[in-house]
């Protein structure tokens, strides 16, 4: 495509009129700055997959003192809130059919006679299959206090030398783990950080797809075209309004997630920024994609947000990459967000180094510019 | 004659909203294309189970014993491994994620173990990612403790002196996608009740056919009917496909009743619907109908009805908020009743909430309505 003569002047001050558009009134004024904010402070609370305040229901028919240990060690425990007793076990179905309590831990009347006589001493968990996520994380909690208290029972203690024991240190081997980068695996470090690129894709999309699709709908657009300005410079000038308010949000985000939240800033500032400009960009141009295909406001909202939705699932913001299913892992490399998310992952967690931030922005920068390239020939078009 | 006049005018407005909806591309996008597309991404793509870990392996130790340890970790289905030359290049292939975590054998760990002394090994895991951490943490010992049974001698299993088992009812295999795909559904109604709708009123005024419909005899009842209907009409079908798929394709079961996933489904609908006209009266324009709806029906629902993030584990500030949710009590039900079946007793109050948040919401969208009429 040859590059058409541009002039800065025009764009700038069609640039002007956007950004007036956008703060005159009120109640949009209202929409780009205050949900943004209220959602960094919502989401820095709410979204946790660390699990906590879990209740326990017991079925205790062994009167030994085993049992109550562990029961001890769970009220102990700063994960479980609260421990029931229940006395039959036709109780249990009722319990977690109302979702009483995240699981039901059983001991039968064998249990602490077995582990004095140092017999192997069975203990039944049954857990809510419909909060699989956090029974399973909490059976990791259990499994370690269960473990605590199976050291200190006769048969541990008459095997001490060769015995293994379920997360423990092996005699012959000796292990030991260590999470870098954010060592208590606070799951706010990951959030919060991807939280910048979700807003401002977002933002990006639907402040450049409406602006487009408003003016086609109220009948602007046509006034705009028969200006001085060039369909090419009236694109780019569209494009600038998103980026900006991106910008500004992704500063406050910034702000708010190192000062408000405690999350580290360990990488480069500067790349941060090249890179939120760079991915507000993409993000615009595929605005602009969609608001060059949508002839009112509603399609063009409900465009951005069918193409914005789904890059945010699979960019590795929520969930890792890796676990997707490989079509969907090489499908993503499509994605401006993904690679954004590895670049904030690194500048703020992991300082990230240079090569693999140029790798990740050099992707970015492609998509930005293939986007950006493809929304201008389709405006043209409809222009 | 007049109650029948009254009908006609409502179904001369109802069919008006219906043509709009079918001449609209975006309607078939919100109804058709979106809820494919998520249920697509809750069921495949979205898992909160681990998928291949990448594991570097800086063996520094190079003997027999070393190598059959990481070997067991190359046939292991989690890990995916390669070999690190130094620490530098370990600390870099973990800040550039090229890995999740690194297994460092140190170099005297044969020597030790020939010796029967301890081999040391040491584990760094990525923490950025905490979920895949505690993964690679729990797999590797698990890897690292049957190696040990197998590989070194007087290492044979022994049984643990408590030995847990652990039964996860309503869903055996604790697969993630049936705890996820009622919540997808959730989300998917939220889209066509409160997204869509917000839309409505908030269109009419910005086009100005807002003053053509008040020119007409139309009273507010027949107008808010004719708003409702069309949309509560198709977010139930839309609901219904949800579920043939999935309970065909993503095999979640479905062990409740359907007369009372309609009733829940009704519930639920008429409150989003009412959260989403409430908007589009307040509102002056699309735009601002549009990121209302986005910022208090579609973000909440995805991450304030317990859809991913586990309810009972946030600040209780952020608990009282949930409650606020017609979404929450929808999540709960509904997943209740495809995983576990009918249960009054969860039921009932979700009911209960869900149509008070229906009244409320549908009541002041009557009372602005005429207000509105009158500023006109």
């Amino acid at each position: 495509m040859k590059l058409p003569s541009l002039n800065f002047g025009r764009i700038l001050t069609i640039v002007r009129k956007e950004l007036l558009v956008l703060f005159s009134n009120r109640a949009s004024r209202i929409l780009i700055i205050v949900p943004p904010l209220a959602q960094i402070v919502i989401f820095g609370w709410a979204a946790t997959l660390e699990v906590r305040n879990v209740n326990v229901v017991a079925l205790n028919n062994d009167a030994g003192l085993w049992s109550r240990e562990i029961l001890h060690r769970i009220q102990g425990s700063p994960t479980f809130t609260s421990l029931r007793h229940i006395e039959s076990e036709n109780e249990i179905r009722n319990v977690l059919d109302n979702q009483e309590a995240l699981f039901v831990i059983v001991f039968d009347e064998q249990f602490s006679r077995r582990a004095e006589k140092g017999e192997p001493a069975e203990v039944q968990v049954i857990l809510d299959g419909r909060r699989s996520n956090a029974a399973q994380i909490a059976v990791g909690y259990l499994n370690q206090i269960i473990n605590g208290v199976a050291l200190d029972t006769p048969l541990a203690r008459k095997m001490a030398a060769g015995m293994l024991l379920p997360g423990m240190s092996l005699p012959g081997l000796d292990i030991r783990s260590r999470c870098w980068f954010n060592p208590n695996l606070e799951f706010r470090w990951f959030f919060l950080p991807n939280l910048i690129g979700m807003l401002s894709l977002m933002l990006g999309l639907v402040v450049t797809g409406l602006s487009v699709a408003r003016e086609r709908e109220v009948g602007t657009f046509d006034q705009l075209l028969v200006s001085p300005a060039t369909p090419t410079e009236i694109a780019l000038a569209k494009l600038v309004p998103g980026c900006l308010v991106g910008l500004a949000h992704g500063t406050i985000f910034l702000l708010i997630t190192v000062f408000g939240f405690g999350v580290p800033f360990t990488g480069s500032v500067i790349l941060l920024y090249v890179a939120m400009l760079v991915f507000a960009f993409s993000a615009g141009g595929i605005g602009l994609m969609v608001s060059s295909i949508s002839s009112t406001q509603q399609q063009a909202f409900l465009g951005a947000f069918t193409v914005g939705v789904p890059c945010i699932l699979i960019s590795g913001a929520v969930t890792p990459v890796i676990n997707m299913p490989m079509f969907l892992q090489h499908a993503s490399q499509l994605n401006p967000m993904r690679h954004f998310t590895v670049i904030c992952q690194g500048v703020f967690l992991k300082d990230i180094s240079i090569y693999a931030a140029m790798i990740n922005l050099g992707k970015i920068a492609l998509i930005s510019l293939v986007a950006v390239s493809i929304a201008i020939w389709m405006f043209r078009r409809r222009a | 004659m007049a109650r029948n006049l009254w009908l006609e005018q409502l179904g001369a407005l109802i069919s008006k909203e219906f043509q709009e909806i079918v001449r609209d591309p975006s309607s078939y996008l919100v109804a058709g294309i979106l809820p494919m597309i998520f249920l697509l991404l809750f069921g495949y793509g979205i898992t909160l189970d681990a998928g291949i870990l990448q594991l570097g392996v800086l063996n520094d130790s190079g003997g027999e014993k070393s190598l059959s340890l990481s070997t067991d970790f190359a046939h292991s289905p989690w890990f995916n491994i390669f070999p690190v030359k130094d620490l530098d290049e370990a600390s870099l292939v973990m800040r550039d994620s090229r890995a999740q975590g690194v297994l460092i054998i140190r170099e005297d760990f044969d020597r030790e173990l020939a010796r029967g002394g301890n081999g040391q090994l040491l584990l760094v895991v990525d923490g950025s990612e905490p979920n895949i951490a505690q993964f690679i943490r729990n797999y590797s010992e698990g890897l690292i403790n049957s190696w040990r049974q197998t590989r070194l001698p007087g290492g044979e299993a022994q049984s643990a002196p408590i030995d847990m088992q652990m039964r996860y009812w309503y869903n055996p295999a604790a697969k993630s996608e049936r705890f996820l795909v009622p919540g997808a559904i959730t989300v998917i109604m939220t889209l066509i009740g409160t997204l869509l709708t917000s839309l409505v009123f908030a269109r009419e005024k910005e086009r100005g056919t807002m003053e053509a419909l008040i020119a007409t005899p139309v009273t507010r009842v027949q107008l808010l009917l004719g708003k409702l209907i069309p949309y509560f009409c198709m977010g139930m079908l839309s609901m219904c496909f949800c579920m043939l798929a999935a309970v065909t394709l993503f095999e979640v079961p479905f062990r409740g009743s359907v007369w009372i996933l309609l009733l829940l489904g009704s519930v639920f609908m008429l409150s989003a619907l009412g959260q989403g006209l409430l908007i589009s009266v307040l509102s002056s324009g699309q735009l601002v109908a549009a990121e209302a709806g986005l910022f208090t029906g579609f973000l909440p629902a995805l991450i304030l009805s317990g859809f991913v993030f586990d309810i009972d584990s946030m600040e209780p500030a952020m608990q009282a908020l949930t409650k606020l949710l017609p979404a929450t009590y929808f999540n709960t039900s509904l997943r209740c009743l495809m995983l576990a079946g009918d249960d009054w007793e969860i039921f009932g109050p979700c009911l209960l909430f869900m149509a008070i948040l229906a009244a409320v919401f549908l009541g002041l969208v009557y009372k602005k309505l005429v207000k509105r009429l009158d500023d006109q």
